[in-house]
């Protein structure tokens, strides 16, 4: 049985989703030619968000959207009532995260109206335009013509500036998913509820305007990464690093992500190879377990930006996660990326992991959660035989498809030296050199510069 | 996972690590629509290589020079260039998901062999251009700065 703050749904929350499900059903049919019962159900949704901030735009974007195709700025108006229910959704289960780990609310991380470079402006506006072709059309009927319509404005995107990283990397991600699925053989073949959240994101996401959480310059503080979270698609991989950070009088969790574009042949652990070119010693020192002595900036949302790094001491990675879960102040979402999917807690959990009801859980206040592997990373270091075989776990609360879980990222069994994880695999890859970047090196090298 | 859960589930299935990728014989393998495309080094000439698709449905292939010299080894049946793109697919993306993505049934999708004779196409002439600027982007990749920057956007693949 779960741990009781876990047990039933937040209040509201049914309905939240329920609302989501009813516009994630009509994003899938498409915008473009609505029956009048899916005019009913927008006219439902103004409703909802009468009263509140976005009460004018929702119900501006569901009139325009019932009286012909909408235009881009209904669908951002759409997206923006999506992207809002979520948050509402994650802030209820993020209250009850922080009963079920005995911890005080956060502040909500301050955050600046950021600007994205001009010059990626009409790029920014071509990605919109996609997507708002692909919401008329319907996420569940996209032709494969439409989605190659994208290729040579994406491959500008992501060349044009680090300032547009975040949405370059989504819709890199989204680009190549729709274009290994399609075509589908039936509109229910879509991951309706995944689709329909990249389809919103990416619209936002490419707003010329953007908030972004307010940065604190660290200079020579101390990082203890405690464990690694590799995220990636097939074009782009991060290691997402969780320590603990020791600058000045100030002691908390914290997240650093270091990322590199992935040509798509490199596979399997030679993937580091993408971050490992760019940040070899911060990789190199967190492979051997050594705290990396750090500067450059911390985020009100407690992700730290690293610009210079130099190697520290030894450290023991099962004694600083257990201080860890003792601290007051961790990483969370910034207002506008508030959503269930970025709700990440870190756990270390002393004692082997029990069988509840058949599912390998471990347990948490009074109960269990249960162990996902749907998450697991072919870069973590881990499977679930070592993770069924240990006695201490490190991972992430996590929530997806209506249900709590934990995500494994470090396994250590009694009597095992160091934990498993993907601190070995990092730990080659630093010493080796990538055979597969060297060959594609050389073809490049024969091939691209001679092109151009 | 059941398919109701899929459905409400934001998060991709984690895609298995291809195992024994000859990325120096075929440098470039990708699913596009109902195709499997590619590019292989040629044997004999360190300069030159392959642009080669198959399509699903018509059953449909060709290859050629990146230069658009049409592959001498062109037949029936393919060419050893297919053989090899294809070969290396089904480590990439495994025979349930070329199975899955072509519309085909798993029990075609093993090798080239099997795929190609599940629906009799025939040589179909295409530039070879489109294939190797697909590469050429891919290739980029290797070139492209670094970030230490959070992109929460990634959340939603994790293990893609």
């Amino acid at each position: 049985m779960l741990p009781t703050p876990l047990r039933s749904a937040p209040p509201g929350f049914d309905e939240a989703s329920a609302a989501l499900t009813a516009l994630d059903e009509l994003l899938l049919g498409g915008l473009g030619r609505l029956a009048d019962a899916q005019k009913d159900t927008l006219r439902a949704l103004a409703r909802a968000f009468e009263g509140s901030p976005l009460g004018p735009l929702v119900s501006e974007s569901v009139n325009a959207a019932c009286s012909g195709p909408p235009q881009e700025a209904a669908m951002v108006g759409l997206a923006a009532a999506r992207e809002a229910m979520q948050g509402a959704r994650a802030d209820a289960l993020a209250a009850q995260l922080d009963a079920l780990l005995g911890r005080p609310a956060q502040e909500v991380p301050a955050t600046t109206a950021v600007d994205l470079p001009a010059e990626a402006h009409g790029l920014l506006s071509n990605a919109r335009q996609w997507l708002v072709e692909l919401g008329l059309a319907g996420l569940g009927q996209i032709e494969p013509g439409a989605v190659t319509a994208f290729d040579a404005s994406l491959g500008e995107l992501q060349l044009i500036s680090p300032a547009v990283l975040r949405p370059a990397t989504l819709l890199t991600g989204f680009h190549q998913e729709l274009l290994t699925k399609l075509p589908l053989a039936a509109l229910t073949d879509a991951p309706r509820a995944r689709w329909a959240d990249l389809w919103s994101r990416a619209l936002l996401a490419c707003l010329p305007k953007q908030s972004r959480p307010s940065l604190q310059a660290v200079d020579g503080a101390k990082l203890s990464v405690f464990m690694i979270e590799p995220q990636h698609h097939r074009n782009m991989v991060s290691a997402v690093l969780w320590g603990v950070l020791d600058h000045g009088s100030k002691r908390e969790v914290v997240r650093a992500t270091l990322s590199g574009w992935r040509v798509d042949a490199l596979a399997g652990e030679e993937s580091w190879w993408a971050v490992m070119r760019g940040y070899e010693t911060a990789l190199r020192e967190t492979a051997d377990r050594r705290t990396l002595v750090v500067s450059g900036s911390i985020a009100t949302t407690g992700d730290l930006v690293l610009t210079k790094v130099a190697p520290g001491q030894p450290f023991d990675a099962a004694q600083v996660a257990a201080a860890a879960m003792a601290l007051k102040s961790w990483p969370q979402a910034a207002p506008t990326d508030r959503h269930p999917v970025q709700l990440a807690a870190p756990l270390f959990v002393e004692g082997a992991p029990t069988r509840v009801e058949g599912v390998l859980s471990v347990a948490v206040g009074d109960g269990h959660l249960p162990i996902t592997f749907d998450r697991m990373s072919p870069l973590q270091g881990l499977d679930a035989v070592t993770v069924a075989k240990s006695d201490r776990l490190w991972g992430l609360v996590r929530w997806d498809g209506g249900s709590w879980s934990f995500q494994p990222l470090a396994a250590q069994a009694k009597g095992a030296k160091a934990p498993s994880g993907p601190w070995e695999d990092l730990a080659s890859a630093a010493k080796t050199k990538s055979s597969t970047l060297a060959n594609l090196n050389e073809r490049a090298g024969k091939l691209l510069r001679k092109k151009s | 996972m059941s398919d109701s859960l899929a459905r409400r589930s934001v998060i991709a299935a984690p895609r298995p690590s291809p195992k024994g990728r000859k990325v120096k014989d075929v440098p470039f393998v990708e699913l596009r629509g109902k195709r499997i495309q590619g590019i292989i080094s040629s044997g004999s000439d360190i300069e030159r290589v392959y642009c080669a698709f198959y399509e699903a449905g018509t059953g449909n292939f060709y290859c050629s020079t990146n230069n658009n010299r049409r592959c001498g080894g062109l037949g029936g049946g393919g060419c050893k260039h297919i053989v090899e793109m294809v070969g290396e697919a089904v480590k990439v993306f495994g025979a349930d998901g070329l199975a899955a993505a072509l519309g085909l049934d798993a029990s075609v999708t093993g090798n080239a062999r099997s795929l190609m004779a599940a629906a009799r196409g025939s040589e179909t002439k295409e530039p070879a251009s489109e294939v190797f600027a697909r590469f050429l982007n891919d290739l980029r990749y290797t070139e492209m700065p670094c970030s230490n920057q959070p992109i929460p956007e990634l959340s939603w693949f994790i293990s893609g």
